[in-house]
């Protein structure tokens, strides 16, 4: 019986052996390795100091940041609205769930036509009379950084709008009734029965898009190019244009590690037994 | 059915013939195979976009397949990845590609590394129709390893109905330009000269011919002329397009094509694209402008290489000398709109392209070479870090070049 498991594990080991383990493993070792030989944090050094790697870290958590605030504002109010029955909910469903299908890359060239200095965004407001001359959406620091979260946002709420969903749709109905009896309003409900149920699949929600959102690549890299460097795109960068691996390997080393830690402090905050439920 | 019955016998027969059949289909397969295999099959490898590729193997290289017996088994790969292949190919002692089309700007890894087979004098003559500005590319070190096929030279693009509204001629040296981009940025409140500021290729091949043509050594950031250069581009700063960041190659087209940009500069695979796919005949090119000192211009483009342990050598070399045959060149200008190495397939462009062709010859005609570096990829990294600083952070050049000088001064190799 024993054997049996074992063997029908193996399938599952392999793969994550030879998929996902030894390229973490090879990507640390090379992070550690000099191009001469020999080991040590030389690639580390020289990251640490050019100019936009602590701009790639900063610029990497705020795009997490801002694009998880929104997506899960926009997600938990979309599965609110989708938790009730109404008319047409297979369709508002379908519609929602649209942006998940779309490929990221095609996405990202997508926001360009709306964000472009001659794209759709700044051609509704000039209709509208709110512009005169167009935004460059992409042109300061900030906007860009708001802008590459809200085209994350766009393309990624529906699966935290699933997840949440999936959680509303697991809290008994029992204990809405109970309340309700007990004279609870709406917001009540909400803050005391809602959020403290829904938190399992919260944070499964804020993981899996967390580590998403930190591994964010395409969408900066379209919208922005290099003027926004991420973790991910610095890495492509240093590994495929100035053909430096172990810089490539480094830098993804950093991003593993912040991906680690915040995981593993929010884990800490909200307690480990929300992810064994 | 009973054996006995007409029908049972026919069927009987049918079964009786159905391993025959099968026996003959496998024994066809069988030859068609052998055939196949006696048949010698020549690997080459370009970095073609999915229309270009069309023509090159449908058109291109059926004539060559016809004339040689043989086939071209063509096959694309990036040019930053082909060292990386050929290394491994080595490396294993199975090399499997035949010959390549790269990039003329990363030869010399391929040279440094001892994967690219040199050529004999016999080997390295060439068609005399060939523009003897081109025969230079592919000689590293005095010794040649490559071949040139596809020449590449920047021209600008510029919008003509734009710069009729507000009375501008396209600009010829550096002042007009800056005058354009003023008179653009006063009328529309938006600047619409677009420099290739994304980083990367673009950006350092645009920044070392704008180097050269203010007299400068782009290998040093110290030079008069370069620091020139990095002040006119923080001066040209204010009035450039805000697609300038972004403005890579391709991006560029899009810029143009969208009207977001009035005045660029770009390889000629735009001209076909802006003008015959997108209807955009306001659009006109010519060759470009001078700096202070010249106009220079980056010859680019691929050459072809043979690497070492191809497994059919002269076979390449057949179909490196067909590739720059009047025939083969004919094809790829009617049909792609390149420009051509040789001088005498011009006419064979479509009418709409001549114009065109006409700009093409005009800047190379002020056409230079980049060195050839071992550390390209690192003055690359430099370059961008310049440009980055200077254009879009605002920093002034005094204090960003002469640290990225001493980077520089420090990669140069011992003379």
């Amino acid at each position: 019986m024993r054997r049996r498991v074992l063997l029908g594990l193996a399938p599952l080991v392999l793969y994550l052996g030879a998929l996902t383990l030894a390229p973490v493993v090879s990507t640390l070792v090379l992070s550690l390795r000099h191009p001469e030989g020999g080991w040590g944090l030389g690639a580390f050094r020289a990251i640490a100091g050019h100019y936009q790697f602590a701009e790639a870290v900063v610029n990497t958590l705020a795009i997490t940041g801002i694009s998880l605030a929104l997506e899960f504002c926009l997600g938990l109010v979309a599965a609110l609205s989708l938790a009730g029955r109404f008319r047409a909910q297979g369709v508002v469903r379908v519609l929602l769930l649209l942006p998940l299908g779309v490929p990221t890359i095609v996405a990202a060239a997508a926001m360009r036509y709306v964000f472009g200095t001659v794209g759709y965004l700044n051609e509704l407001l000039y209709r509208l009379g709110l512009l005169s001359l167009p935004i460059d959406w992409t042109g300061s620091r900030g906007l860009a950084l708001l802008t590459v979260a809200v085209a994350d946002a766009w393309k990624v709420t529906p699966l935290v709008m699933l997840i949440l969903l999936a959680g509303l749709q697991a809290i008994p109905r029992e204990v809405y009734e109970a309340a309700r009896t007990d004279g609870a309003g709406p917001w009540q409900q909400f803050v005391w029965i809602t959020l403290p149920l829904l938190r399992p699949a919260l944070t499964l929600a804020l993981i899996v898009r967390g580590v998403d959102a930190f591994r964010i690549f395409a969408l900066p890299l379209a919208l922005v190019g290099r003027n926004l460097p991420v973790l991910s795109t610095y890495a492509y960068v240093e590994y495929l244009e100035y053909g430096n691996p172990y810089t490539a390997a480094a830098s993804s080393t950093i991003l593993l590690l912040l991906i680690l830690f915040t995981v593993g402090a929010y884990l800490r905050l909200a307690g480990p037994e929300e992810v064994l439920r | 059915m009973p054996k006995w019955t007409r029908r049972g016998n026919r069927e009987g027969a049918a079964r009786g013939r159905g391993p025959w059949r099968l026996g003959w289909a496998l024994g066809l397969l069988l030859l068609a195979v052998a055939a196949q295999a006696a048949t010698p099959t020549l690997t080459l490898t370009m970095r073609l976009a999915e229309a270009e590729w069309q023509v090159v193997r449908q058109e291109l290289l059926p004539r060559f397949e016809a004339r040689c017996g043989c086939r071209v088994r063509a096959i694309d790969v990036p040019p930053e990845v082909l060292r990386q292949r050929l290394s491994a190919m080595h490396r294993a002692g199975r090399m499997q590609i035949d010959l390549f089309a790269q990039d003329n700007m990363r030869l010399r890894e391929l040279v440094d590394a001892g994967l690219v087979s040199p050529l004999s004098a016999a080997e390295a003559q060439m068609d005399p129709a060939i523009y003897p500005t081109l025969r230079q590319a592919g000689v590293v070190d005095g010794v040649r390893y490559f071949l040139p096929f596809r020449p590449n030279v920047q021209i600008a693009y510029y919008n003509a109905e734009k710069f009729a509204r507000y009375g501008l001629e396209p600009p010829r040296t550096w002042p007009q330009l800056l005058h354009v981009a003023r008179t653009f940025f006063a009328r529309e409140g938006v600047g619409r000269v677009l420099f290739k500021g994304a980083g990367g290729a673009p950006t350092t091949t645009q920044l070392y011919e704008w180097i050269v043509s203010a007299g400068g050594d782009p290998f040093d950031f110290t030079h008069p002329g370069t620091v020139a250069t990095f002040r006119f581009l923080a001066a040209l700063r204010p009035y450039l397009s805000p697609e300038s960041r972004r403005a890579k190659w391709d991006t560029t087209n899009d810029a143009l094509a969208q009207e977001a940009a009035y005045l660029a500069q770009n390889w000629p695979f735009g001209i076909r694209l802006l003008i015959r796919d997108y209807g955009k005949t306001q659009i006109r090119t010519y060759s470009g402008w001078a700096g202070p000192v010249r106009e220079a211009h980056v010859i680019g483009g691929d050459v072809l290489g043979i690497p070492v342990g191809a497994p059919h050598r002269e076979l390449a070399l057949a179909l490196a000398r067909y590739l720059q045959s009047h025939e083969a060149q004919a094809i790829l200008v009617r049909r792609l709109g390149w420009p051509s190495l040789r001088d005498d397939v011009a006419a064979q462009a479509e009418a709409w392209l001549r114009p065109h062709v006409a700009a093409i010859e005009a800047a190379l005609r002020h056409g230079i070479f980049r060195r050839h570096v071992s550390y390209w990829a690192e003055y690359e990294r430099l370059a961008n870090e310049a440009v980055q600083r200077i254009l879009w952070r605002e920093e002034d050049p005094q204090e960003v070049l002469p640290p990225l000088a001493a980077r520089l001064e420090a990669l140069r190799e011992p003379q």
